[in-house]
């Protein structure tokens, strides 16, 4: 699957935006144990949001430090399960080294294609798209823009947004810090809310 | 979904939920409703819980809407009959066994440890050290036709694969997608569901690295042609010199890689093959 490749964003904004995920091997008659185990390890270090399911766990890291940490510490229990960090490259790359190991496989985005005057507008793209399966409306998003600019709070708006996303994998507090940027954008002129489609 | 009528107060507060723009008002009624053509099957309005009076509602499905909810609402299980490969049936058989047979509004009422994502794709590259299945030389690819713009009908899904499929690409079995062609050889839907809207579908496969300057260049034609936005994915094992043919590749035809991406660390054991 492909839902956390395609978040949109910059080096800036991106450079505290990390998920793990970890995959059992059904196939191995322990792997009960193994994703609780590495459910304990994300725990400990602090996700801003997470997911499981049968096929996976999610967790949702708003500093690379957590990362390497995260990664320490599985290798160290020796899981044996497939993980797959989302992130900037380097960084990653960065987290890998860090702990003394080399990434095996990498899928890149090559961004959107067709009929890209669909999209909404950037600072808009990079909240929806964390949520890789798309249920978080553009619309919803200016919505909460503008009950922001009306004093309401960008954190309970980032709660809001993030329940849309039936993975919980949004970045809440990424999504916090997008919610005001815009904010200050409108208020300095450079955007302005549209009517709702 | 539908928003019933004699229930809807009208105030509007559902309107922004919707991914793919389908509830919209009936001013001189002063209810909203639900386009049934434009909705995606999402559940996104009914989950928000925003409604106040309890008027949006989850009606059971019948084929081929029941694709719309499959392909757009990451916790619908796979259960029209077209679905019967081994990875599909897997997710089913988890499904039944958590209490199947509920309809549609049970599904949706579903949290924490009972809600089941079946997703849209396979395990793709996220097991690929235990699996081996992308390997030196060559790349997996996914093209995930409506993501980010709202979502796309089949019929515009069928317009790329049929352009692949021109090129010679093996679609990916285990992808819910295989199950849509009615000739996996031309790449041509089921023609009953062309018209169905979701808010996307995956087409993945797996090509031969020498091959990804034409594989972009059909995607770059019939980018053209459709009406949808579609995301395109590379997968690429990393050499040893740490840098991978995908870079190499892509840097010589112009296009340019995310800066993000997904990176599987090679934790998984026991290690696979990377040997064609």
């Amino acid at each position: 699957m492909t839902h956390t490749l395609h978040r949109q964003g910059t080096a800036e904004n991106l450079a505290n935006d990390y998920l793990i995920i970890g995959l059992p091997n059904v196939q191995t008659p322990d792997f009960t144990e193994k994703m609780a185990r590495f459910y304990e390890i994300c725990l400990k270090h602090g996700p801003v949001n997470s997911s499981s399911s049968v096929a996976w766990r999610i967790y949702v890291f708003d500093e690379r430090e957590k990362v390497t940490s995260v990664l320490q510490d599985v290798i160290e229990a020796d899981l044996g399960i497939s993980i797959v960090v989302s992130g900037l490259y380097d960084k990653v790359a960065a987290s890998c080294h860090g702990a003394g190991i080399e990434p095996h496989t990498i899928n890149y985005s090559l961004g959107f294609w067709g009929n890209t005057s669909r999209l909404p507008q950037k600072s808009i793209l990079e909240i929806t798209t964390m949520c890789g399966h798309g249920l978080i409306s553009p619309n919803l998003v200016w919505d909460l823009v503008d009950r922001v600019s009306k004093g309401f709070s960008a954190k309970e708006a980032a709660q809001e947004i993030a329940k849309c996303c039936v993975c919980d994998i949004v970045n809440c507090k990424r999504c916090e810090l997008l919610l005001e940027r815009i904010d200050e954008d409108i208020r300095s002129g450079k955007l302005t809310i549209p009517k709702p489609s | 979904m539908v928003i019933l009528e004699d229930k809807c107060v009208g105030c509007n507060l559902c309107l922004p939920y919707c991914p793919a723009s389908a509830i919209r008002e009936v001013p001189d009624k002063g209810v909203v409703i639900v386009v049934e053509d434009e909705c995606v099957e999402c559940g996104v309005c009914y989950r928000s819980g925003v409604c106040p009076v309890d008027a949006i509602y989850p009606q059971d499905l019948e084929w081929p809407r029941t694709l719309r909810a499959e392909f757009s609402d990451p916790s619908a299980p796979y259960m029209s009959p077209i679905f019967v490969s081994q990875e599909i049936r897997t997710w089913q058989r988890d499904w039944e066994n958590r209490g199947a047979g509920a309809n549609r509004k049970a599904l949706l009422d579903r949290k924490g440890a009972d809600l089941l994502i079946t997703g849209r794709g396979t395990a793709e590259m996220k097991t690929n050290d235990v699996t081996g299945r992308y390997k030196r030389g060559r790349f997996g690819m996914a093209v995930e036709v409506g993501r980010g713009g709202g979502g796309t009908r089949f019929g515009e899904v069928q317009k790329i694969s049929s352009a692949l499929a021109k090129l010679g690409i093996q679609f990916e079995k285990r992808n819910p997608f295989y199950n849509l062609l009615a000739d996996v050889e031309s790449g041509v839907l089921i023609p009953d569901i062309l018209n169905e809207k979701v808010l996307s579908c995956i087409i993945e496969f797996n090509i031969p690295c020498e091959m990804l300057p034409n594989v972009l260049r059909c995607l770059q034609e019939v980018a053209t042609e459709v009406e949808s936005v579609f995301v395109v994915d590379l997968i690429s094992v990393v050499d040893e010199d740490g840098t991978t043919r995908a870079e190499k590749m892509t840097k010589g035809i112009g296009i340019p890689l995310s800066i993000n991406g997904k990176v599987n660390v090679g934790l998984g054991r026991p290690l696979a093959s990377l040997d064609a």
